[in-house]
């Protein structure tokens, strides 16, 4: 870049990433597709995903059935068609639960110090004293399982992570002048949070948010493997695998799709934040 | 023999998706050893990239044609790992913030004599010997006691003699010094230019001194080469260039140039003040007393110590003072983001730094703030509208439409118009964001305004024409200015009166035609020696 550097826009910077990074429009394509399938899943499967058959239980993989049967005789394919939707479902909702309790901590922890932030951020840090699974785990043992105490206590594991990302952010963006020039004037604290700092403190948040994506997903699946997630008749892709526990030596199929698509949305999806990190990257210059 | 530094149709050009970006098109410069060429020219003019092709330190994405030879040495082309070697050895570079050259985490001593030793066949203690040598001469107090320090034990002024000094003990013949000053303050940069004057002569290095500062060229170039656009535009002698320049620009840039004693700009004198400079009403600001203790560890430390003073209607008081001084410090407690630690500020009469609710928010209505920052005190995020709408909204009642009415002859006043009230600020130069701030700080018509450094982080040609846009508000509104700065000869075309700060204390204070011509304290003294003047035709 010149001394100058003539500023990138939003939109050209977006075409730039779409025409030369691969790997972000593969990841934007598995999300959208992903999304396409949750949204229209009762249309695409072939088979009802519940509908129970003991005569065709154990199908290998065929034209009649993709992906197989289970041991009750449902549809792989369908279940696994299904599955998106819980599955996205549980990243959106423990992604914004835990942004919605971070960021108004992170914010007031960074913007008044002190002993606000004292106290705020001790509290954060006992969440953060567990190891990532045990404290979801404990938490949704308390509640009793079920998918949406498990994605609760996914949520409230999470957000000292986003509250810790926030503070740092708010930290350095309420030195700005304009911030000092509002407090000045005498704005009142909750409008110079809403107005000046928060907007300006985001990034690196929802970039934090869209790589936690997918890492959210993979521990709902493995809080429902382990029998704290959901609970039949829910369709979900980690309860999938646990069902299949026992018998996937001899009939892999069981295990093996809706792994695989746990995998492919993963990994879609952490393709999509490292994208968007550049794309919300103000330094982020075309590394062609 | 050839030259020092010789560069030829030097062109720089940057790749970038829409466009090639010709930093420097086809520049030809010529230093002889023992001389100081001067670059003068705005942000964006490529001053700063020829000076880094000439190290080798071209961005990635930059193509460098042309020839820059050193001595007889051509180095364009060349392999970056030959010019890595040539960088510290045969040239060097004096960069413009000594702050951040230096790692924190290592004694001083020891990282020069690392960079020394990398490029020269040195033992350690021939290394050390070297530096302390080096320290002597750029008279580092204490050099024995000042090589095994840290580097935040040391003060801004003090940390560039010791880059300094770590060119000198290279023994690099062409030196290339960016800004090498603007960090520091006033007395310490004309000391600064003192010694790489008396260096060039001494050992007679080859200096590119890059600079924005006129007054700076003024006391240490031989020549002068003016840059715009990529171009030299014009070059000659210290002496034509800047009593006869030729070109137009060169022109607008010294006539831009504040001077002292030059009277081109002269500050508007209110009604409060009399003829013979006595006051002609009362003040609207008074402080006494104002006080201001930090706690440290070494003991408290007084950024503000008893301070007086008072601001009447209409008047612009500037107040002078080097970093450390305490201005802002004082600012800050005017404006009510900093709690005193005792005294006394009276606006209107009424005391304001305890007060509360209605007081308090009359005190807001009718003070506003500039800071020095064009780029910082602008939310990015927010239209200008709602930049400049925002007092409006905080402290008054006003509807939708009456607030719409106060921003666009705000906006009119600082010469901007309604086309611009729904953009956002990275779509404005430096200036026009200044004159954002300006109209922010307009927009609720107060009685006092305090602009810090308002012009600092401006290019002198813009600048002149916001020092010219703040008179003339001024003069219209009838609102008093408290004018922190550094720069003396802005304090001539700005102020009716100034007050020096030195220490936390006021040292001298009075009408500036006064404080100029006769200065009572020493420091103000040094201050007024310190500032570059030079005497045109």
């Amino acid at each position: 870049m010149s001394a100058e550097g003539d500023k990138i826009t939003f939109r050209e910077k977006a075409t730039d990433l779409l025409k030369h990074n691969r790997l972000f429009v593969v990841g934007l394509g598995i999300a959208l597709a992903f999304i396409l399938i949750a949204l229209a899943a009762p249309l695409i499967a072939p088979k009802d995903p519940l509908a129970v058959n003991f005569d065709a239980k154990l199908m290998t993989p065929s034209i009649e059935h993709l992906f197989g049967t289970d041991v009750l005789g449902r549809d792989i394919f369908s279940r696994v068609l299904y599955g998106a939707r819980t599955s996205l479902m549980t990243g959106l909702l423990v992604v914004s639960v835990a942004l919605l309790i971070g960021l108004p901590v992170g914010l007031m922890a960074g913007y008044f110090g002190g002993r606000i932030d004292m106290i705020l951020m001790r509290v954060a840090d006992i969440f953060l004293a567990f190891p990532p699974l045990l404290l979801p785990i404990a938490i949704t043992a308390a509640l009793g399982p079920g998918l949406y105490n498990a994605l609760m206590a996914l949520a409230i594991s999470w957000f000292p992570w986003y509250a810790r990302i926030v503070r740092a952010s708010v930290i350095s963006v309420k030195e700005e002048l304009f911030v000092k020039s509002s407090q000045a004037m005498g704005t009142h604290p909750v409008r110079i949070m809403l107005r000046h700092v928060l907007p300006n403190a985001t990034t690196p948040v929802i970039v934090q948010g869209s790589m936690d994506f997918g890492y959210t997903i993979l521990a709902a699946a493995s809080l429902s493997f382990i029998g704290m997630g959901a609970r039949p008749p829910t369709i979900e892709w980690g309860l999938m695998i646990s069902n299949s526990r026992s018998i996937f030596l001899e009939y892999w199929w069981t295990a093996f799709f809706p792994g695989l698509a746990i995998f492919i949305l993963v990994w879609g999806v952490n393709l999509l934040g490292d994208g968007i990190r550049d794309l919300l990257d103000p330094h982020y210059t075309d590394k062609r | 023999m050839p030259a020092a530094l010789t560069v030829k149709d030097l062109k720089v050009t940057f790749r970038q998706r829409r466009s090639q970006v010709e930093a420097v098109r086809g520049c030809s410069i010529k230093i002889h050893s023992g001389e100081v060429l001067s670059l003068v020219g705005e942000s964006g003019s490529g001053k700063s990239q020829l000076s880094l092709a000439c190290l080798g330190l071209t961005p990635g994405n930059g193509e460098v044609t042309g020839s820059i030879c050193l001595g007889s040495e051509e180095i364009v082309g060349k392999p970056r790992e030959v010019i890595r070697q040539m960088r510290g050895s045969a040239i060097a570079m004096i960069s413009q913030n000594p702050m951040t050259a230096l790692n924190p985490f290592f004694r001083v001593g020891d990282q020069l004599c690392e960079i020394l030793r990398a490029h020269h066949d040195l033992d350690p203690s021939e290394a050390r010997a070297r530096i302390l040598e080096a320290f002597k001469e750029v008279a580092l107090p204490n050099p024995e006691g000042a090589i095994d320090r840290f580097p935040h034990q040391f003060s801004g002024g003090q940390l560039q003699r010791i880059m300094i000094a770590l060119a000198v003990s290279c023994r690099a013949k062409v030196l290339i010094a960016d800004e090498p000053t603007t960090a520091l303050d006033m007395t310490t940069q004309a000391q600064i230019l003192e010694l790489l004057r008396k260096l060039v002569d001494e050992h007679q290095i080859a200096l590119l001194f890059i600079t924005h500062d006129i007054g700076a060229v003024t006391s240490l170039a031989d020549r002068v080469a003016v840059m715009r656009q990529g171009e030299i535009v014009e070059r000659g002698t210290l002496e034509d260039v800047t009593r006869n320049p030729q070109h137009e620009y060169t022109q607008q840039l010294m006539d831009a140039v504040p001077i002292l004693g030059a009277g081109k700009i002269t500050p508007p004198v209110p009604d409060s003040i009399s003829e013979d400079g006595r006051d002609n009403a009362p003040a609207i600001l008074r402080v006494r007393g104002l006080t201001k203790v930090y706690p440290s560890k070494a003991g408290p430390v007084k950024a503000l110590d008893e301070v007086d003073f008072q601001i009447l209607p209409g008047e612009c008081t500037a107040l002078v003072g080097e970093s450390g001084s305490g201005k802002t410090t004082l600012a800050m407690s005017l404006l009510h983001l900093l709690k005193p630690s005792g005294g006394v500020i009276r606006f209107e009469g009424k005391e304001i730094s305890k007060a509360t609710g209605n007081t308090l928010k009359e005190a807001r209505r009718n003070i506003s703030v500039v800071f020095q920052n064009p780029y910082s005190s602008l939310n990015p995020r927010m239209r200008v509208i709602d930049i400049v709408s925002e007092p409006l909204r905080v402290l008054t009642d006003l509807d939708n439409q009456e607030i719409k009415q106060r921003v666009l002859s705000a906006l009119e006043s600082v010469g901007l118009s309604h086309e611009h009230l729904s953009r956002f600020p990275h779509a404005f130069s430096g200036g026009q964001r200044q004159r954002i701030a300006l109209a922010r700080a307009f927009v609720l018509e107060p009685k006092l305004i305090i602009l810090d450094e308002p012009t600092a982080a401006l290019d002198v040609s813009v600048q002149a024409s916001v020092v010219e846009l703040l008179n003339e508000l001024r003069e219209r509104t009838n609102a008093a200015f408290l004018f922190i700065t550094h720069d003396l000869a802005l304090v001539e075309q700005v102020a009716n009166r100034v007050i020096v700060l030195y220490k936390g204390q006021i040292v001298e204070r009075g009408p500036v035609s006064k404080v100029f011509k006769e200065p009572e304290h020493e420091y103000t003294e040094r201050l007024l020696q310190s500032t570059p003047r030079f005497e045109r035709v």
